[in-house]
């Protein structure tokens, strides 16, 4: 609309037309079309960019649907608009709403006899042999992105983003800058980026005492606080090179600092009764000696008690990404592997790999590849050993393990020469973790973590507006 | 030997770019849309958000879509 160049004619004589003949041109109806374009007008009335002759508008739109059987479930539409202001100006807009249901395991590992458990999320009750799985699982957030580059001289361009994000115990607001420079006729460019952001925790039955008692027999300890609080920070540099005319490579090295409350106020450390260990120590993290009455009939692996877990506050993850994209006449292969190293001990690799395959003029296909690999975080415990000391970090929850991830996807798509295309892709995820170190008596015969397959279906389409 | 390691690096990446001239007529390819360095960031986005609420680590290529309480 800001690209009209007789808009300003048009505005005037609609209203004079109401006017004169108000039963033929009724007044405008408020519209029920959503468009993210209203924040262009903000941003162009607090001067943030201006109008440009000709502004060449992206429409993308995209679904995920993603489905663990038997557990989580999610829709995730998500509507971006990218507009070309010209000379290099670029406005990008990102809205996203995802919605979760199912349920999600809750840090505890399954028992060789059944299990309930209650915590501040509800009772949760597992068979013999079944993971155990926080039933109450349900959330919708809304996400919105806004990032805005110009070049400031003839090399550089500058970019400013903000992000936010809420849901119904969680809120994020962030702010990112970036700049790039390129140097030698524009085949290498070299970028800075910095961001953060403040998150918000605020669970409806508030933070819970980490390391305490969870559920059962005893009373729930009260919560501390109503809500936590966290600051991640972000740093990337990074070189794109063009390599010849159909080659580009780029490396990127990212440091992260998470520093607040990084605990997970739902999730849980169980503690296994273990023959041998005195009775009447520290218990882990009961505090107290349970009475003899309450561990008759347990066998070494059985579950005693469940608390709540806890991480270290600050977390320090460096990466280095490094890509490879190639152009094969009319196909497109790019590769990428990540490597990252935190200081909760875990190191991790990954590598993907898609292939685009021009089947015909329009039309592609494109085969998706991805490896992830990750070691334990040094606090992670399948479970906690009745009369252990209470430690100063513990959790049980299977992102933090040892674990290997592949992805497998197709998608297939059709693209115009005008930009328009749409695009379909199926992918299977399987995560796979090997049998915990630390597993007490009869859970040796049990596995602990199984294996999880999910499946995500993905459909999205890209519209060119030009003006 | 990690000095050694990392100067090694640094020099074949400033070789490297001394030794590419790709011309701006001979950008036709590299200024297509399936040729951008960061690919589709919409697609992106969906899929680190799948990754950040099931993996321990995310990050490294560009900066996430806002915060999450899933991870």
């Amino acid at each position: 609309m800001i690209a009209r160049p007789h808009g300003s004619i048009r505005v005037p004589l609609r209203a004079a037309c109401r006017t004169l003949f108000p039963e033929r041109y009724p007044p405008p109806q408020p519209s029920a079309k959503f468009s993210l374009k209203p924040l262009v007008w903000v941003a162009m009335a607090v001067g943030l960019i201006r109008p440009a002759a000709a502004v060449e508008w992206q429409k993308d739109i995209a679904v995920l649907f993603y489905d663990e059987p038997g557990r989580v479930r999610a829709v995730e539409p998500v509507y971006g608009l990218k507009g070309d202001f010209g000379d290099d100006r670029w406005l990008n807009l990102k809205i996203a709403l995802d919605s979760l249901t199912g349920a999600s395991p809750n840090g505890i590992p399954p028992a060789a006899r059944p299990q309930t458990i209650s915590s501040a999320s509800g009772s949760t009750q597992a068979a013999a042999h079944e993971l155990p799985v926080d039933t109450n699982f349900k959330d919708t957030r809304i996400a919105f992105n806004a990032h805005w580059q110009q070049p400031v001289n003839e090399n550089t361009i500058a970019g400013v983003g903000i992000t936010f994000s809420t849901e119904y115990d969680y809120r994020s607001t962030g702010l990112n800058l970036t700049i790039d420079r390129a140097f030698n006729k524009n085949n290498t460019t070299l970028s800075l980026g910095v961001a953060t952001s403040y998150d918000t925790i605020f669970p409806h039955a508030g933070i819970p005492r980490p390391l305490t008692y969870g559920g059962g027999t005893f009373s729930q300890p009260s919560p501390t606080d109503p809500n936590e609080r966290k600051v991640v920070s972000d740093l990337l540099l990074s070189l794109s090179q063009v390599i010849s005319a159909n080659i580009l490579w780029a490396i990127t090295y990212g440091v992260t600092r998470a520093n607040g409350y990084l605990t997970d106020p739902y999730k849980l450390v169980g503690v296994f009764y273990s023959t041998g260990q005195p009775e009447g120590g520290a218990n882990a993290c009961i505090g107290q000696p349970l009475p003899s009455s309450f561990l008759q009939g347990k066998a070494a692996g059985d579950p005693v008690v469940y608390c709540y877990e806890k991480r270290p506050s600050d977390r320090l993850q460096q990466s280095i990404y490094t890509g490879w994209k190639q152009y094969f006449t009319g196909d497109v292969w790019d590769i990428a592997y990540r490597y990252t190293h935190n200081d909760w001990g875990m190191d991790t690799h990954m590598i993907d790999t898609r292939y685009a395959w021009r089947l015909s003029r329009n039309w592609f296909v494109r085969p998706h590849l991805r490896y992830y690999q990750q070691s334990a975080a040094h606090f992670y415990r399948i479970g906690l050993a009745y009369g252990d000391p209470i430690p100063h970090d513990a959790s049980g929850d299977n992102r933090l393990a040892k674990m290997t991830a592949v992805t497998t996807g197709l998608e297939i798509g059709q693209r115009e020469a005008s930009g328009r295309q749409w695009h379909i892709a199926l992918e299977i995820y399987r995560q796979n973790w090997p049998h915990p170190p630390g597993a007490i008596g009869v859970q040796n015969n049990i596995d602990l973590i199984p294996d999880l397959q999910s499946l995500m279906l993905r459909f999205g389409m890209t519209l060119v507006d030009k003006h | 030997m990690k000095r050694a390691q990392h100067i090694i690096v640094i020099t074949a990446i400033l070789l490297l770019q001394a030794c590419v001239n790709v011309q701006p007529w001979e950008r036709a390819v590299l200024a297509k849309k399936e040729m951008s360095p960061q690919g589709d960031s919409i697609i992106n986005g969906l899929d680190d958000h799948i990754y950040f609420s099931k993996e321990g680590s995310s990050g490294g290529r560009s900066f996430g879509g806002g915060g999450c309480g899933c991870n």
